[in-house]
């Protein structure tokens, strides 16, 4: 190949991106516009190919997502990957043709991260006609290789494998989570707990399969009452709230309440670690409150939430629920007062009654 | 969804630095399903009654 080959090989390649975004720009309706995103979807080859054309504008939408794709995807490959970069990626809309780039970084991030079916899931977003597609199949040959070191099962198994009798009972908990026998999930989960007495790897394990819950339609509560016999009511409050808040936050809003409840009823938390817990309740408070600002509310969660200030301020009755989480509650309406009922022919004489509003 | 995706991120990645807060929010679970559980739709969570029927129940 000549030296100058891959130079005019790029130059094409840029010039080609160019007139497409010119097309994206000047399309005269939604269609040609769209067709013109499909077609850079299918040729773009890195993110800050965007930056350098200079056809979009500083305030283009395209453009501030090709530097956030850009940034998160530096981060990634450079193994420093960042909460806020990675939060960024929600910005990214599904028919931008920087979608794509957006798997991509998490297929990556989640790689690194040993979370297998996390990355394979984001790889199988990625279409097959963009040039993305060959780092998919790249990325699945490397997870190949790793015989699922990033299951939640070969993780546990780094664990447990000294104990026979352990093996077999997370081998029951997973053939009854796979079939969704409910009583055999339960048993084989208590059976584990026994065998793990003090195992620290129990209470991740817990926190895992409470978020696994997602997918199962168990009931909550036995599952919930099965782990407060082994940790304690506080304990298995509090796991339930952080492995189900990332798809439930409203409802592991109310269990970290149930949380705080049931430790300070049981004395279980220092003071420091009780004022700790309760700013992150109003973290969480304001967490679900941006939540539901985007997905609405969901049905009965004000009955629910008064229920859970009742019981806090039954149980607490020397520190009633602080004013900000009242605060968080949307205040009923009260009823509109009833009007007076007043003889039209004899208003002279009731001048003195107040007008309304006044009292 | 700032807040709520740092708590997330919290518990997930394991990101809050003050050590009683991570130790609250600890341990990180192992599941590699949660990140795409969080795209799920919510449903939701109580088959029975609510559990704080149960608290108040339990009063002395």
């Amino acid at each position: 190949m000549k030296p100058h080959a891959s130079l005019d090989h790029l130059a094409s390649a840029r010039e080609q991106l160019e007139n497409l975004l010119r097309r994206v720009v000047k399309a005269p309706n939604p269609y040609l516009r769209s067709q013109a995103l499909i077609e850079i979807s299918r040729t773009l080859v890195h993110p800050r190919d965007l930056l350098a054309v200079g056809v979009l504008s500083d305030h283009d939408p395209l453009l501030q997502q090709a530097i956030i794709v850009a940034d998160a995807w530096e981060a990634v490959t450079n193994g420093m990957p960042e909460a806020a970069l990675l939060e960024e990626l929600d910005r990214i809309p599904p028919d931008s043709p920087l979608r794509p780039w957006r798997e991509a970084v998490l297929a990556i991030y989640f790689f690194y991260e040993d979370l297998e079916e996390a990355s394979r899931h984001h790889l199988s977003l990625i279409p097959s006609d963009t040039p993305l597609f060959h780092l998919k199949t790249a990325l699945e040959t490397l997870w190949s290789g790793r015989d699922g070191s990033g299951s939640l099962k070969a993780l546990t198994q780094k664990v447990l494998k000294v104990d026979s009798r352990a093996q077999e009972a997370w081998q029951m908990l997973i053939d009854a989570w796979d079939t969704g026998l409910e009583d055999a999930f339960l048993s084989a989960w208590d059976r584990l707990a026994n065998l793990l007495q003090g195992n620290e790897t129990l209470e991740a394990l817990t926190v895992g399969l409470w978020g696994e819950l997602a997918w199962q339609d168990f009931d909550d509560r036995t599952f919930l009452e099965l782990t407060g016999r082994h940790f304690g009511e506080p304990t298995a409050y509090r796991l339930a709230a952080l492995g189900s808040f990332a798809w439930d936050p409203e409802g592991a809003l109310l269990w970290w309440g149930q949380f705080l409840i049931t430790s300070v009823r049981e004395k279980v938390l220092p003071d420091t670690a009780l004022t700790v817990a309760l700013q992150i309740f109003q973290d969480w408070i304001e967490a679900v409150a941006d939540f539901q600002a985007e997905q609405g509310r969901i049905e009965g969660w004000e009955k629910d939430w008064r229920y859970l200030a009742q019981a806090w301020n039954s149980e607490t009755q020397h520190a009633p629920w602080p004013e900000v989480w009242t605060q968080a509650l949307r205040p009923e309406k009260p009823a509109p007062r009833p009007k007076p009922r007043v003889n039209a022919d004899q208003l002279e004489l009731f001048s003195l009654l107040e007008p309304e509003g006044t009292s | 969804m700032t807040k709520y995706r740092k708590i997330v991120d919290e518990i997930l990645q394991g990101t809050a630095t003050d050590p009683v807060r991570r130790q609250l929010l600890g341990p990180r679970p192992q599941n590699p399903h949660t990140e795409i559980a969080a795209q799920l739709p919510r449903r939701k969570r109580f088959v029975g009654p609510a559990p704080w029927y149960d608290v108040l129940k339990q009063r002395p």
